[in-house]
C-alpha cells in the first residue's frame, strides 16, 4: 500500500511526504500505515521494544528453572520436560492526549494545526500498534471531549476517534489532564499533542499532574508556520480565535517582537519540560511525518534505556 | 451671498487634497483586514506599541503642515471681500481717493444722509498711510471742501459739517472734478468712491464722453432704495378778472412718485395767510394739479406759498412764488416790407397771447423805421431785416446799451444783408453765407441739436426730453459768434441757432433761421409760443414775472428787483444788493451781478446803500425733477472700470457693486499675505519637524 501514497511527482517515500499532501487522503489509517511501514522499512533494525508474553520457543528443562514455566501439555504428549521461552511482552500503553481547542483549527499552509496533530496522533498510534503496545486516545479542548482507554485492540476506534474529532472550543491544558490523570493512574506512554497558547508554569503543571504515578510524559507542541514566522504584511485586526478579543497591529512593526517573545516561549517551555524528565518536540506543521516517527523513535529507545528494559528482538 | 468671494473658487477644490491622507488613513482603517490568529498572547504583550505607531505622532506638526496647504489652496483660489467699503484698501500700493458724496436735497429723504455720512466716513477710514483723499459735496455743482489730503481727521470733520442741500443732483461736474484731481495726482491708484441715491434724473448725459484716468477704480455707494414722494412744482398763476378787479388763480401741479395712488391735501398761502385747503387725489407715479379758487390780487408785492402735508422728504412739499402786479411791455417788430405781414404773422400772434407779461406790439416796416419808432421800447425785434444805418440806427445802439432788448431774426429778405452801422459798431458780429439743410442731409432738413438747458429761455424746456426745440430747420445764416457771445442753441451740425450777447445793459439775441415759416417748420410746433415768449421777456429784461426761480438759476438782482416793483419803484442807486437767504446768510450782490440762489424759501434782497427802499422778496423753490427718486437703470449693468476703457456714464449704470471680483481681488490682494503665510509655515515645517524628531529620538 505503499505506493499508495507515493508522491508519484517526486517518488518520496510518504513519512517524507509534505504532510499538507498527506492530509488530502481522508484514510487517517491509511495514512498512518503508509507512513509507518515507510518508515520501518527504512530502519536498519527492528522496531519492536519492550517485553512481551508470546510464546517464542520450547527447551530442554533444566535444574532451576520455575517449575510454572514448564509446559505441561507437551510434556502429556511427549513425556519430557520443556521449558517454554517468551518473547519480551509489551507493557506499554501509549495514549495520546490530543488538544482539539479552536486554535488548534488555524492552518496557514494547506492544513490546520489539528489536521497536522490527527495525522501525527495516527502515526504514532498506528507505529505503536505495529509495536503491540496498547493505544488510547483523550481529546480534549478545556476538558476531555473524547477518551478512548488504552488497548491492544482500540486502534480502529482510536483513528476513529481521531479522524472525527472538531475543534471548536476555547481550550485550557490544566483541568482536562488532570481530570484524565485522575481517569488513568497507570503508568502509560502519554503523547500531549497541542500548540499550548498558556504559561510555561501552567504547562507544567498540567504535565506534572498528568505524570502521576510515572507515566511518561511526551509534549509534542504544535505550531504553524505563520504562528512561528508572523509573516502578515498588511495592517489588520488580529483577532483571538479562542475569545472576542481583537487586537489592531501593524505586522512588520512588531514581527521581530513577536518572534522574540515565541521563541522565548518555545525556549522556556523545551527547558522545562525537559529538566523535568519529560520530552519536548516543537512542530512545524511543514514537517513531514516521519520526522515525528524518528522523533518518538528516539524517545521511546530513551525510555526504555531509562527503564532498563530490554529492546526486544532486533 | 457671504462676506468673502472667491475668484477662483474652482481651486478650493485644492483642499479636498488637504483631507486624502486623513481619508485614506480612515478607509484603510475600515478596510483593514480581520485576521483570526490562534492566540494574541504574544501580541497582547505588546499592544501598546502597535497602535501608538498609528497615531498621530506629532499634531502639531501635522496641523502645520496641513495649515500650510489650506493657505495655499485659499490662496490660489484668490480670496476677497465683498463688503463695499470695508473692503477697500489692502493693497499696498498709495491712492488716490475722491469721495463724492451727493447732497443733493433727495439724500434728505429717510436715512439716506446718515447712511451716505456713515459710508463716506468708512471710505475715509479706509485710507492708510501714503493715501490721499479728498472730499467733494456735490449737487448741482461740485465743491471740493478739502483739497487732496492725509489728514483723515479733516476730512471726517468736513464731513461732519455736511448737509444735504437744496439743489438737484448734476452728476458732471462732480465727476469732472473728480477727473481733474485724479488727473493731476501722481498716486499709482486711484479711486473715487461716488456716495448717491444714484438719481436717474441727475443724469443728463453730458458725461457721456467724460474718462477718467487709466485704471482709475469707481465704486459705487448707492443709496437708493424702495421710495416714493410727492412734490409740488412751481406754483402757475393765471390772472383773470373778477369782480372787477384783477384777480390770481393759482395752480400748483404735484407729481407722485409713489408706485400706488395717494391723497395729498395741499394749503394756498398768501402773504402769511392761509386761503384755501384742497385734497388733491394722485395718480400711481403721475401728475395731478392743485387747483385754488381765484383770489383778488392786493396791490403791492404779494407773497405765496403752496404747503402740502409733511412727508419723508419735506424740501418739495412747499413751493414759494412772489409776484405782482404786471406791466405791459412795449415790443416794436420791425419787418422787411408793410406787405410782408406772413413774415411776422407767427411772431405777432405769439406776442399778443402772452399774459406774463402781456406785449404792447407794434409792427413797422424797415424802409418806414424812424428813431421815434424806437422810444419806450422794451424791445425791438429785426424780424428778417438788416440793422437800420443812420440816425434810426445809432437810436437802436443806444436802446441796446442803455439796457434794451433786441432780437435779430434772420430771413430770405436779410439773408445776404451785411451786419454793418451803428448797431454792428457796439455788437460786432460776423453773420455768413445761409446754409440749406433741405438738401445736404439724408432726411431733408435739420434740427435745433442742443440747448442751454440752464438757460432761463429753454426753463419751460427742461423737462422735454428732445431739448424742447422740436422743429424742421431747412436753412439758417451762418453766424460766428465772437467772445463775448453764447451760444444758447446749436443745429444739429454744431452751427449756432441762437446766440446771446451782452451790448452794454441791454441784450442781443440772435435767431440764425427764421420766425416765419419759410425757413423752418418752428412756428407751426408747440414749442414755437413758450420759446417766443420767454425770448421776449428775457431779451426785453424781464424776470419779475417769474413767480420764482429754482435752486441754483442765476438771477440778475437788480432787473428782476425792477420788473419785480415796477420801473423806477425800488432800486439801488449804487447798484448794489444785499441777499439774505431763508437760513439768514447775507451774500452781497455787485453792480449788476447776479445771484444763484443755494436755499429754498424766500430771499430777501435788499438794496445797499443809504436810501435803500423795501426789501424785494425772491421766492426760490427746489427742483421738482429731483424729488423723482427713481434711481439709474442698473439693468444697463455694462460697467467696468477696466482701465478706464468705459466712460464715466457705463460705470455709474452700472449696477451697485461697482467693483468687479477680480477688481475687488485685485485692490484687496488678499492671496499675497496668505502666500506669505503659508511660505512662513513651510520654512518653519523642517525646524519644527526636525526639533520634534529629536525629541523622539
Amino acid at each position: 500500500m505503499t505506493t499508495a501514497v507515493r508522491d508519484g511527482a517526486t517518488g518520496v517515500l510518504p513519512h517524507l511526504v509534505d504532510p499538507a499532501v498527506l492530509s488530502r487522503i481522508g484514510d487517517l489509517e491509511l495514512i498512518a500505515r503508509g507512513v509507518v511501514d515507510g518508515f520501518i522499512s527504512g530502519l536498519h533494525r527492528s522496531p519492536h521494544l519492550g517485553l512481551s508474553t508470546d510464546f517464542a520457543e520450547h527447551r530442554p528443562y533444566a535444574p532451576g528453572d520455575d517449575i510454572r514455566r514448564v509446559d505441561w501439555r507437551l510434556m502429556g504428549r511427549t513425556d519430557r520436560y520443556y521449558v517454554k521461552e517468551f518473547e519480551a511482552d509489551t507493557n506499554a500503553a501509549v495514549t495520546v492526549l490530543m488538544d482539539v481547542s479552536r486554535s488548534m483549527d488555524y492552518g496557514s499552509a494547506g492544513m490546520t494545526k489539528l489536521e497536522y496533530a490527527r495525522m501525527l496522533a495516527a502515526c504514532v498510534l498506528y507505529f505503536s500498534r505495529r509495536q503491540r503496545d496498547r493505544v488510547g486516545l483523550a481529546l480534549f479542548d478545556d476538558k476531555l471531549v473524547d477518551v478512548v482507554p488504552p488497548s491492544a485492540r482500540h486502534l480502529s476506534q482510536v483513528l476513529y476517534s481521531l479522524a472525527s474529532a472538531r475543534a471548536g472550543r476555547p481550550g485550557s491544558l490544566g483541568a482536562p489532564l488532570r481530570s484524565y490523570a485522575a481517569a488513568h493512574p497507570r503508568r502509560a506512554i502519554l503523547i500531549v499533542i497541542s500548540d499550548l497558547y498558556e504559561e510555561p508554569e501552567e504547562v507544567m503543571q498540567a504535565l506534572h499532574a498528568l505524570r502521576g504515578r510515572g507515566s511518561e510524559i511526551v509534549m509534542w507542541h504544535v505550531l504553524d508556520p505563520a504562528e512561528l514566522d508572523f509573516p502578515f504584511q498588511d495592517a489588520a485586526s488580529f483577532q483571538d480565535m479562542e475569545g472576542e478579543e481583537v487586537m489592531p497591529a501593524v505586522p512588520s512593526q512588531l514581527r521581530e517582537r513577536y518572534r522574540a517573545l515565541l521563541a522565548e516561549h518555545t525556549a522556556t517551555l523545551a527547558h522545562r519540560i525537559g529538566a523535568a524528565g519529560m520530552d519536548y518536540q516543537l512542530f512545524d506543521t511543514r514537517r513531514p511525518l516521519g520526522e515525528a516517527l524518528h522523533t518518538y523513535l528516539a524517545t521511546r529507545e530513551r525510555l526504555a534505556d531509562r527503564r532498563g528494559a530490554p529492546r526486544g528482538r532486533g | 451671498m457671504g462676506p468673502l468671494g472667491w475668484l477662483a473658487p474652482a481651486l478650493l477644490a485644492g483642499l479636498a487634497a488637504l483631507a486624502v491622507p486623513i481619508v485614506l488613513h480612515l478607509l484603510q482603517r475600515e478596510r483593514r483586514q480581520v485576521v483570526e490568529f490562534p492566540s494574541l498572547m504574544f501580541l497582547r504583550r505588546i499592544p501598546q506599541e502597535t497602535t501608538r505607531r498609528r497615531r498621530i505622532r506629532h499634531p502639531l506638526l501635522l496641523a502645520l503642515r496641513l495649515l500650510a496647504l489650506a493657505l495655499l489652496a485659499f490662496a490660489f483660489a484668490r480670496p476677497f471681500l465683498r463688503d463695499r467699503v470695508a473692503a477697500l484698501p489692502v493693497t499696498r500700493e498709495s491712492r488716490e481717493v475722491v469721495i463724492l458724496l451727493d447732497r443733493s436735497y433727495s439724500m434728505g429723504y429717510g436715512d439716506r444722509w446718515s447712511r451716505a455720512v456713515a459710508a463716506a466716513a468708512q471710505a475715509v477710514d479706509g485710507l492708510r498711510g501714503g493715501d490721499r483723499g479728498t472730499l467733494v459735496l456735490f449737487d448741482e455743482i461740485a465743491e471740493a471742501v478739502t483739497s487732496p489730503t492725509d489728514d483723515a481727521a479733516l476730512l471726517r470733520s468736513q464731513l461732519s459739517r455736511a448737509r444735504p442741500g437744496a439743489a438737484a443732483t448734476r452728476y458732471t461736474p462732480a465727476l469732472r472734478m473728480a477727473r481733474d484731481i485724479l488727473t493731476e495726482s501722481d498716486r499709482s491708484r486711484r479711486e473715487v468712491v461716488v456716495v448717491s441715491d444714484f438719481q436717474r434724473a441727475g443724469w443728463d448725459g453730458s458725461a457721456d464722453d467724460l474718462r477718467l484716468p487709466a485704471g482709475t477704480v469707481v465704486q459705487r455707494v448707492d443709496l437708493s432704495g424702495p421710495a416714493g414722494d410727492v412734490a409740488v412744482a412751481n406754483p402757475e398763476l393765471t390772472r383773470s378778472e373778477l369782480d372787477g378787479r384783477e384777480a390770481l388763480t393759482v395752480s400748483a401741479r404735484l407729481h407722485s412718485t409713489f408706485p400706488e395712488p395717494t391723497t395729498r391735501s395741499a394749503t394756498l398761502e398768501l402773504n402769511g395767510r392761509a386761503m384755501e385747503t384742497v385734497e388733491v387725489a394722485l395718480p400711481a407715479t403721475g401728475t395731478a394739479v392743485a387747483n385754488f379758487a381765484p383770489v383778488a390780487l392786493p396791490p403791492g408785492v404779494l407773497r405765496g406759498v403752496v404747503r402740502l402735508d409733511s412727508d419723508a422728504l419735506a424740501i418739495n412739499d412747499t413751493a414759494h412764488f412772489v409776484t405782482a402786479r404786471p406791466r405791459r411791455l412795449s415790443v416794436l417788430v420791425v419787418q422787411p416790407t408793410a406787405s410782408a405781414a406772413r413774415t411776422s404773422l407767427y411772431l405777432g400772434r405769439a406776442l399778443d397771447l402772452a399774459q406774463d407779461p402781456a406785449y404792447d406790439v407794434t409792427v413797422r416796416s424797415a424802409s418806414a423805421l424812424a428813431p421815434a419808432d424806437l422810444e419806450g421800447r422794451a424791445l425791438v425785434i429785426l424780424n428778417d431785416v438788416a440793422p437800420p444805418q443812420g440816425a434810426t440806427g445809432r437810436r437802436l445802439a443806444a436802446h441796446l446799451t442803455a439796457g434794451g432788448g433786441m432780437v435779430v431774426a434772420s430771413g430770405e429778405s436779410s439773408g445776404r444783408a451785411r451786419w454793418t452801422g451803428p448797431v454792428a459798431d457796439v455788437a460786432p458780429l460776423e453773420l455768413g453765407a445761409v446754409r440749406d439743410l433741405g438738401t445736404g442731409g439724408a432726411v431733408g432738413y435739420g434740427s435745433v441739436g442742443s440747448v442751454d438747458r440752464a438757460h432761463v429761455i429753454f426753463a419751460p424746456f427742461r423737462d422735454a426730453r428732445d431739448g424742447g426745440i422740436a422743429a424742421r430747420i431747412l436753412r439758417y445764416r451762418e453766424l460766428r459768434p465772437d467772445t463775448a457771445a453764447r451760444v444758447l442753441a446749436s443745429f444739429d451740425d454744431g452751427a449756432p441757432a441762437l446766440v446771446e450777447r451782452a451790448v452794454g445793459r441791454g441784450r442781443l439775441l440772435i435767431w440764425t433761421s427764421s420766425l416765419d415759416n419759410d425757413w423752418t417748420d418752428l412756428p407751426l410746433q408747440p414749442a414755437f409760443l413758450p420759446f417766443m415768449h420767454e425770448l421776449a421777456r428775457y431779451a426785453a429784461g424781464g424776470t419779475a414775472s417769474v413767480a420764482s426761480v429754482q435752486v441754483g438759476q442765476r438771477i440778475g438782482v437788480g432787473r428782476y428787483a425792477a420788473e419785480l416793483a415796477g420801473a423806477g419803484d425800488v432800486g439801488s442807486s449804487t447798484g448794489r444788493w444785499l441777499a439774505v437767504s431763508p437760513s439768514g446768510a447775507r451774500e452781497e450782490i455787485a453792480d449788476g451781478g447776479a445771484l444763484s440762489p443755494r436755499e429754498s424759501g424766500v430771499y430777501e434782497l435788499r438794496p445797499m446803500d443809504a436810501d435803500a427802499g423795501p426789501a424785494v422778496p425772491l421766492a426760490v423753490n427746489v427742483d421738482p425733477a429731483e424729488g423723482d427718486l427713481t434711481p439709474l437703470d442698473s439693468a444697463a449693468m455694462g460697467m467696468r472700470a477696466e482701465e478706464g476703457a468705459a466712460s464715466v456714464n457705463d460705470m455709474l449704470r452700472a449696477s451697485g457693486t461697482a467693483l468687479t471680483d477680480a477688481e475687488r481681488e485685485g485692490r484687496q490682494s488678499l492671496w499675497w499675505p496668505l502666500l506669505a503665510l503659508a511660505a512662513l509655515l513651510l520654512a518653519g515645517e523642517p525646524l519644527l519637524a526636525n526639533r520634534l524628531a529629536t525629541r523622539t529620538r
